[in-house]
């Protein structure tokens, strides 16, 4: 059976994990496998990370904002995201992947609206909802 | 003269002498191997010339015959660089043993064989400039551990 890592729904995107770092792991990958095809992307190029907040949402929208100026700033496309810790005051982890004029994109221009993020705690582990905005002109994540 | 031998340029001239040297030696008499030669001469050779190809279309821009690379370029780590680190040289290696057994000349085919160290040294050195470069370059090595030929060597 496949495990539901995340799933696009209007404006955004719900993503789910047996723990809180997995959560983070698959908000991340949900959000920029809106940007990239990943199906083939390998963990060649890897950057540690870490990102501060006081609270799981803020934790959850520094680490995609984080995400996203590493790739900017690396030139990285990254599918693998791992998450060593979180606590209160700050997420630490790692994303890997490959130089991104080798990686195909998928045509869309995607801002996460950070204020928006939500967390929270379910019976069966994590969930998120990962608002984004997507496809207008100025609107650019990578 | 100092930049050429510092991009690795006498590689380059050495190639070229070895690839003379092997055409001399298949072609001074040409002739066709017997039929399971030239099955496989003519597999091998076929082979390697769409791996270097492959090689070659992946990197684009960043094709130098140079073992140092391009300026400002990232690495080439999809396609057929997924399977094998220096396919252009693997190719050129396959093919070239290719064409070799199918003139079934022994000079040109022992030529073809000592390819294999010459192209294991000249990545070496290539290596070495591309983890200077690139800070990844190691945890590259480690995902694609075949050097010439996918699956193979």
């Amino acid at each position: 059976m496949d495990i539901v890592r995340f799933e696009l729904v209007d404006g955004g995107l719900f993503a789910y994990g047996m723990t809180l770092g997995e959560l983070f792991e698959n908000a991340a990958f949900g959000v920029f496998s809106q940007l990239f095809d990943l199906r083939d992307v390998s963990p060649v190029q890897s950057r540690p990370l870490v990102a501060p907040g006081d609270t799981n949402n803020e934790l959850l929208a520094n680490w995609i904002d984080e995400l996203q100026a590493m790739s900017r700033l690396e030139r990285i496309a990254p599918s693998y995201f791992v998450v060593d810790r979180v606590e209160e005051g700050g997420v630490q982890g790692s994303a890997a992947g490959e130089p991104i004029d080798q990686v195909p994109e998928m045509g869309k221009r995607l801002a996460v609206v950070a204020r928006d993020v939500e967390v929270s705690q379910t019976p069966d582990g994590w969930w998120a909802s990962v608002p984004f905005l997507t496809s207008g002109p100025d609107l650019r994540l990578v | 003269m100092s930049n050429f031998a510092e991009r690795g340029g006498w590689w380059v001239v050495g190639q070229v002498v070895w690839f003379f040297a092997i055409g001399f030696a298949a072609f001074r008499s040409p002739r066709l191997s017997n039929e399971t030669m030239v099955i496989a001469g003519s597999a091998m050779t076929v082979y390697g010339v769409w791996l270097s190809f492959a090689g070659a279309r992946a990197l684009g821009e960043r094709l130098t015959p140079y073992p140092e690379p391009l300026d400002e370029v990232t690495l080439m780590t999809r396609g057929v660089y997924r399977h094998a680190r220096h396919p252009i040289y693997g190719g050129v290696i396959v093919s070239f043993l290719g064409v070799s057994l199918l003139t079934g000349d022994s000079l040109a085919i022992g030529l073809s064989l000592g390819l294999v160290p010459f192209f294991w040294l000249k990545s070496s050195s290539e290596e070495r400039r591309l983890a200077d470069r690139y800070s990844d370059y190691d945890r590259y090595r480690d995902l694609v551990p075949k050097r010439l030929i996918p699956w193979i060597l």
